[in-house]
């Protein structure tokens, strides 16, 4: 197949925007971590870095909170997982909703919820002796909660692929259902597992959150960098250190597309889809855990809804609204809430565009083989980056007055690059994989009847993964209304945003507004995965006509094909 | 519909890289026909089909549409209408405008709406214009992609493998009905196929092809009877391919062994060639009538006829396949009988080593 110079430029042109958002910040980042204070190169940063007194206890925090929060959350995830993929519960749909709750929200509320409960003048601290949770447990429990529907996701989708067939054959010869699951489940969604614990791992390390608000002295590595950056003005120290976040995250990476290499490889045609049937005893012990683990995180979004409404918790549990009126405090107030509903929409409309221009260029246009499988490897990258080494190193490029983008500097402009490079990898892979599944023939039918090119991806191409780019609109949005990592760096005077100000309201200790301000981007975001859901399903129903309509349509034609 | 256009293909090749897809080819559909482009996979016939399509461009030789070199033409250029063998129809507009995607820009709204209902008459779906293809069996999409392939009133049509995707029973319907289309329409017609029996069918013309180059271009008939190669002979319909020599003028030795008279032509006397045999040639005589001594080693009822297996006295590996009608009793396994090969039914072409052939009945062949 000849590759046509437009194609080409495309493929190129959605690269060269990667190189400049990402490849070259991260470039920046490397360079800077060995950029001695009187600018020459050297290893200086990096030395005064790893030799600072407060390092190896951060260092070592870090690492136990990643472990225990990975040990705690995997388990946790695969059970969730097994129920909703595996066996016959009922309301599996209200369960996922509540699983994934914590994908809707900033990973800030937990954290604060757990300070209502048990903080210095928690509802239940009074129950453990007045020991509060701030330090290592209280980050613990709040990025347990945090990273679990990440985990829950994948798990999930590699639990998902399972073949009937194996299932059938271990049941006549014998196998219990355990030991199915020994023999079967467990080493089919092993890959699965490990990109799970990966992904995990590299959530908790990079997260800013949950060590500002419940950490007390509990030292971790994002701390380090935020206190490098906003304390100490010392980019070397924090481009070193971001150097450290990175590298879990590109071992994230890589497991995951090891997991969907296996999930490929273990459906094959010929496989007959599982249908998971009744079992009492295994239903209900699963179902049980299941349901402790929705209603949890349930209750850690009510706590915090509560503590936003009562007068002053928890002396005056009497109903008001006063923790909204949010211009009372400093933060940002509403017009906070709005710029991050601004900041959402903008990132979804740049990025939906741009992801789908990009899966469209490596998956289908007839660029080079070479430039589309250079694009869909540079794709993957900004799911390696930590969203607090994306700041620090758009900081580093984007400050530089030489630099033919540091128009965008200071301004919404960064706002919006960076949370569509944060969140790019997946709103790339959902288009890609949507693309994927269209018909490989389309192209040449439209050339053959005069009407390929861009003419078709307008009217056929696009509109066939409708679905799919609403998915993609509605995570980009939630992506950037939650963030904090990846824009509190960025944020100009003028412009506060809502998941920023929740933070520095925490700071202040306006906890209650703060509670408000959170609960606000949660309903803020419920809307608009309703709004999606909505969306998707007129499109699916334009779609697909009736079973009536089409037994009717046979009627008329009276094609006998067709009865059968 | 403009008149019949014919197709010429000259000195065709291409290579992907290292690999050579097409080696050299050349044929004409003549006009108003319809040519089949058969082969095992991988022979290189739906590249063929693609550089006529102009969806790639051949590394050498050329193409003729209509006596027109169309080699440097894009596919819309070519007036050349594909179906494909998804069909590719688009799924999220109406069959109507699926039909109306390809037609002149300069058509009005009414112009189009009225050979759009022309088009649905044509291939038999009347009034079915507003329907989503998905709410179309696989036979009606069928229709409505070759629908779409005449609305730009293409000169030539491409057919990829149309019947592929149809179930067994719905496909021998319809490819009559393709059929009877393509000649009431009179547009000249290249279908790539790898079902034999379906080019034997419908095709006027056959074109064989193996590892990129073309075996055979003849009517159905010619190459059924005398086809051009061991390899035409094992792939259109079942055939015995036997390794013989020719022991001397007019007769030959089957496995070397034993003598039967053949047209033995051209070749020397002790030219090792190959005899291809229609199992339906081979005579049976359950008497002691004259022929080759075989046992029958297995037996198998297809309907109107019986397929039997024999292996020839004293020979090994001396297995033939035979075809005989239901109707005449059959001997039982095990049965000594005598096998006549007629000198008229034997093909016989140079050379003795093993073809590797697809057996028009996999069980048969076993």
């Amino acid at each position: 197949m000849k590759s046509r110079l437009a194609d080409n430029a495309a493929a190129i042109a959605a690269m060269g925007a990667l190189a400049a958002f990402l490849l070259a910040p991260l470039a920046a980042l490397a360079l800077q971590s060995v950029t001695a204070d009187d600018g020459r190169v050297g290893l200086a940063g990096v030395v005064r870095y790893l030799t600072s007194p407060g390092l190896a206890h951060s260092l070592t925090n870090t690492l136990a909170l990643a472990v225990a929060v990975v040990a705690t959350v995997i388990p946790l995830a695969l059970l969730t997982a097994f129920a909703l993929e595996r066996t016959a519960l009922p309301f599996k749909g209200f369960l996922t909703a509540a699983a994934g709750v914590p994908l809707l929200i900033p990973s800030l509320l937990p954290a604060l919820a757990l300070v209502y409960l048990f903080g210095r003048q928690g509802l239940l601290t009074p129950l453990f002796g007045g020991r509060t949770i701030y330090g290592g447990q209280g980050v613990y429990v709040a990025d347990v909660i945090a990273t679990f529907p990440h985990a829950l996701v994948v798990i999930r989708t590699a639990l998902s692929a399972a073949d009937g067939r194996l299932y059938e054959q271990a049941a006549l010869l014998g196998a219990k259902s355990w030991r199915a699951f020994f023999t079967i489940t467990l080493p089919g969604v092993r890959h699965g597992l490990v990109a799970a614990a990966t992904a995990t791992f590299s959530l908790t390390i990079a997260d800013i959150g949950a060590p500002k608000v419940v950490g007390g002295t509990f030292d971790v590595l994002a701390l380090d960098i935020f206190k490098a950056v906003v304390g100490r003005q010392d980019f070397t120290v924090a481009a070193a250190a971001s150097l450290f976040l990175l590298t879990p995250s590109l071992f994230a990476v890589a497991a995951e597309r090891m997991a969907a290499r296996q999930r490929a490889a273990l459906i094959s045609s010929r496989s007959t889809p599982f249908t998971p049937t009744p079992n009492t005893v295994r239903d209900i012990a699963v179902g049980a855990g299941a349901w402790m683990i929705a209603l949890a995180i349930l209750g850690v979004l009510g706590v915090c809804q509560m503590a936003a409404l009562v007068t002053r918790w928890p002396y005056d549990l009497s109903l008001s609204l006063a923790q909204y009126d949010l211009d009372r405090v400093d933060g940002g107030g509403w017009s906070a809430l709005t710029h991050s509903v601004l900041l959402g929409l903008s990132t979804a409309t740049l990025g939906t565009a741009f992801a789908f221009f990009a899966a469209w260029a490596s998956e289908r246009s007839k660029a080079a083989p070479a430039l589309r499988q250079a694009l869909s490897a540079i794709a993957l990258a900004p799911a390696a980056v930590p969203g607090l080494a994306l700041g620090v190193a758009y900081v580093l490029v984007f400050n530089d007055p030489a630099n033919p983008l540091h128009v965008l500097y200071g301004g919404f402009g960064i706002l919006i690059a960076v949370s569509v490079t944060h969140a790019f990898t997946v709103a790339y892979l959902t288009c890609a994989a949507a693309l994927k599944a269209l018909d490989a023939e389309f192209e040449a039918a439209g050339e053959v009847l005069g009407g390929g090119g861009a003419g078709l991806v307008v009217r056929v191409i696009a509109p066939l993964c409708a679905p799919a780019l609403v998915e993609v609109f509605i995570y980009l949005f939630v992506a950037a209304t939650t963030t904090v990592s990846a824009v509190v760096f960025l944020y100009p005077p003028d412009v506060k945003l809502a998941s920023v100000a929740i933070l520095n309201m925490d700071d202040a200790g306006d906890i209650a507004p703060a509670a408000a301000m959170g609960m606000l981007i949660v309903y803020v975001n419920l809307c608009a995965r309703g709004l999606g859901l909505v969306a998707q399903t007129l499109i699916q129903r334009r779609r697909s006509p009736s079973a009536a309509d089409a037994a009717a349509d046979a009627a008329v034609s009276g094609d006998p094909a067709r009865a059968h | 519909m403009s008149k019949a256009a014919s197709v010429r293909v000259q000195g065709l090749a291409r290579r992907f890289g290292p690999v050579t897809a097409l080696d050299g080819v050349g044929f004409t559909a003549p006009a108003g026909e319809l040519t089949c482009l058969i082969g095992p996979s991988g022979c290189g016939k739906t590249t063929l089909l693609r550089l006529i399509a102009g969806l790639d461009a051949p590394s050498e030789g050329g193409i003729e549409i209509d006596g027109q070199d169309v080699t440097r033409l894009s596919p819309a250029q070519r007036g050349a209408g594909m179906v494909f063998q998804s069909y590719a129809l688009f799924p999220n507009m109406t069959v109507a405008s699926n039909i109306a995607y390809g037609m002149k820009r300069g058509l009005s709204a009414q112009e189009k709406a009225a050979r759009v209902d022309a088009l649905l008459e044509t291939v038999g779906l009347p009034g079915l214009g507003q329907r989503l293809p998905g709410a179309l069996s696989g036979g009606q999409q069928q229709r409505v992609a070759i629908a779409r392939a005449l609305a730009p009133d293409p000169k030539i049509l491409l057919l990829d493998e149309p019947l592929a995707a149809l179930d067994p029973q719905i496909r021998e319907r319809l490819r009559g009905e393709l059929k009877s289309l393509q000649h009431r329409l009179g547009v000249t017609t290249i279908m790539v196929t790898h079902d034999q029996d379906e080019a034997l069918a419908i095709a006027d013309r056959i074109v064989v092809m193996r590892a990129g180059r073309i075996e055979q271009a003849d009517p159905p008939e010619t190459v059924y009877n005398l086809p051009a190669s061991a390899f035409v002979a094992g792939f259109v319909g079942a055939a015995n391919v036997i390794p013989a020599v020719v022991s001397a003028p007019g007769q030959i030795q089957l496995f070397g062994v034993r003598s039967l008279p053949a047209a033995t032509g051209d070749f020397a006397i002790g030219a090792r060639v190959t005899v291809c045999v229609r199992p339906e040639a081979v005579w049976l005589d359950q008497g002691e009538g004259r022929g080759v001594g075989a046992r029958i080693v297995s037996r198998q009822f297809a309907g109107a006829t019986q397929k039997l297996d024999a292996i020839l006295e004293g020979v090994a590996r001396g297995r033939v396949s035979l075809e005989t009608p239901s109707d005449r009793p059959a001997p039982p396994i095990g049965a000594l009988v005598h096998l006549d090969f007629p000198a008229d039914r034997l093909r016989l072409f140079a050379g003795s080593e093993e073809v590797a052939f697809v057996p028009q009945d996999e069980v048969a062949w076993t």
